[in-house]
């Protein structure tokens, strides 16, 4: 007879030799991260092997639901393998960072395994469903807004804008007082000029007999040079107007 | 006239001379106190002192169903300040207590040793000599003392929290008349044992069969694995995950599926339940918070499976993934 179902598969129990499994434990307690845009935290909780021979574990990490126009935030789950000894535990940590382009107050979700290796098995005769135990956290994470810079930062920030603008101020204050100085000083000297000019307009005039008289003769010693109109002892000077005649002192009389 | 005068004066050193003989005479010691001894007696009596330090030891993050191996972060270092006998180290305890949940762990969970290491003996609700000997103290070294380690095992199901537990010490010289120590203020460590909320997974069988099945045809949901925990403290959420099914379980052969299995919370009689898929989703069973009383609890989780048309011929594997999560 021919056979109409020439598919047959057969599911066969399978005498499968496989090694007890070792009890496999997790600290309870779901992680919910509140992270900062822009910034990362890390959950730690331990796993443990209560029985009485090794577990080989793989952790296999979460696959967060997407946001549009948000970077999925990036999850590092460590170690990502390992051996649990009989009654040992290890620590798994999960560490999140939340893209500093992503927007505050939104939520993603995913589940951390960790799950037991699969057994080493002797297959006698046919295969059939193998069930691997595993333990698992449903991992919540928010972002928040970023964090405001403290204090202490404004109030340096401040100190260093006053400490700018007081030295500014300080340079133009200088700058124009130099300046006042210069103008000062050129007025002065300007007015010396114009009182030695009118001096020496003065001294051009032809002297009169009264003021030869009132002139002390000086006696002849030495050269006559040109003598300014003040005895002080100032360098001679260019003078502007045209050169005067240097007086002639007649002598003295006994 | 000056006669007088000296005759007095020589009176009186007569008699001082003859006093000072008389006293020399009738108190030999007078005469040679340059050569006297003088003895001094006292007993010095047996004594032992007792000091512990520190005041407070403590484990933290304790799983239940575990053992705490004594360790060198666990560790009571008792002293004989100033004794003048050997002396060997004894302890008792009280039971550890966590009066908020009113649970009372036996003296017994608590071990010591002389060292670090698994191999401990139990603590009980009466001194022990632990044999730890204390060097007897000298002039110049006044101050002896020995270290005793602890552990601490945690029964299945214990609820979490602080547990207290009160550690007594006493120094004793078992020679005859026994000698103990003089009274002290700082015999005594509390042991504080934090236990941490922890659930276990442990699932029976680990492989199932669908028995025989043609293609085009299926299995009823009533394929059972239990999910067991053994020796938790709070309650656990089971979740589910399967893979494709492969032929002789090879992944780059023919393969059909993983949604042609099934799960349910229930036995079926018709193949009916939810349809496993290639990721992880948390099903309605829980698994209930193991107790003191009763440290293994389990729920059921059942399986049913459809063969597709045309289906070639041969063993077929997959693999379901049911883990715990708390």
């Amino acid at each position: 007879m021919h056979l109409k179902y020439v598919a047959i598969s057969i599911f066969l129990l399978f005498s499968l030799v496989s090694l007890s499994y070792a009890q496999l434990g997790e600290q309870a307690g779901q992680p919910t991260m509140n992270i900062s845009v822009g910034s990362s935290g890390t959950f730690n909780y331990s796993i443990i092997n209560s029985g009485a021979t090794p577990i080989p574990f793989k952790v296999i990490p979460p696959v967060l639901n997407t946001i549009p126009h948000n970077a999925t935030p990036i999850v590092v789950v460590t170690p990502s393998n390992g051996t649990l000894a009989p009654g040992s535990t290890q620590i798994i940590s999960i560490k999140v960072s939340i893209p500093s382009s992503d927007k505050a107050n939104l939520k993603w979700q995913g589940i951390v395994q960790v799950v037991e290796a699969a057994p080493t098995k002797i297959q006698s005769s046919g295969e059939g469903a193998l069930i691997t135990a595993g333990v698992a956290k449903i991992l919540t994470i928010y972002s928040t807004p970023p964090k405001p810079i403290p204090l202490i930062y404004y109030i340096i920030a401040i100190v260093v804008v006053a400490i700018a603008v007081g030295v500014g101020a300080s340079v133009v204050i200088i700058k124009r007082s130099r300046k006042v100085h210069a103008k000062m000083a050129s007025r002065a000297s300007g007015a010396a000029i114009a009182v030695k000019r009118a001096r020496s307009t003065s001294s051009k005039r032809k002297p009169s007999a009264a003021s030869k008289r009132a002139r002390k003769p000086a006696a002849k010693k030495g050269k006559a040079g040109k003598k300014s109109a003040s005895k002080s002892k100032r360098p001679a000077r260019a003078r502007s107007s045209p050169a005067s005649v240097p007086r002639k002192r007649s002598a003295r009389p006994k | 006239m000056k006669i007088r005068p000296f005759i007095a004066l020589s009176s009186w050193l007569a008699v001082m001379i003859a006093i000072i003989a008389f006293e020399v005479y009738m108190n030999p010691a007078f005469a040679a106190s340059s050569n006297s001894t003088v003895t001094a007696n006292v007993a010095v009596g047996n004594v032992i002192y007792l000091a512990v330090t520190p005041n407070t030891i403590y484990f933290n993050g304790l799983a239940p169903n575990s053992i705490t191996t004594t360790s060198a972060n666990d560790v009571v270092t008792d002293y004989d300040n100033g004794g003048n006998l050997a002396a060997n180290i004894l302890v008792y305890g009280s039971n550890l207590v966590n009066s908020s949940s009113n649970t009372i762990l036996l003296v017994g969970n608590t071990i010591w040793n002389a060292t670090t290491g698994k191999s401990a003996t139990l603590l009980t609700n009466s001194f022990v000599n632990t044999g730890i000997t204390i060097l007897q103290p000298n002039i110049i070294n006044s101050n002896t003392s020995n270290k005793i380690y602890f552990g601490i095992n945690i029964p299945s199901g214990t609820p979490p929290g602080n547990y207290i537990q009160t550690i007594y010490f006493e120094n004793e010289n078992l020679t005859s008349p026994a000698t103990y120590n003089s009274p002290s203020t700082s015999n005594s460590v509390q042991l504080v044992a934090n236990v941490a909320g922890y659930c276990y997974i442990s699932l029976a069988p680990n492989s199932i069969s669908f028995g025989s099945v043609v293609a085009s045809s299926n299995v009823p949901t009533n394929v059972l694995v239990t999910d067991s925990d053994n020796g938790g403290n709070v309650a656990a959420n089971v979740l589910v995950e399967g893979a494709n099914w492969y032929l002789n379980g090879n992944i780059i052969s023919t393969s059909f599926g993983v949604s042609n299995t099934l799960w349910d919370a229930s036995s079926q009689t018709t193949y009916i339940g939810t349809a496993l898929s290639n990721t992880l989703i948390s099903t309605p069973i829980t698994i209930p918070a193991p107790t003191i009383s009763n440290s293994v609890t389990s729920n059921q989780i059942y399986f049913g499976l459809a063969v597709p048309g045309g289906t070639p011929a041969g063993s077929y594997e997959q693999t379901i993934t049911i883990e715990n999560s708390c």
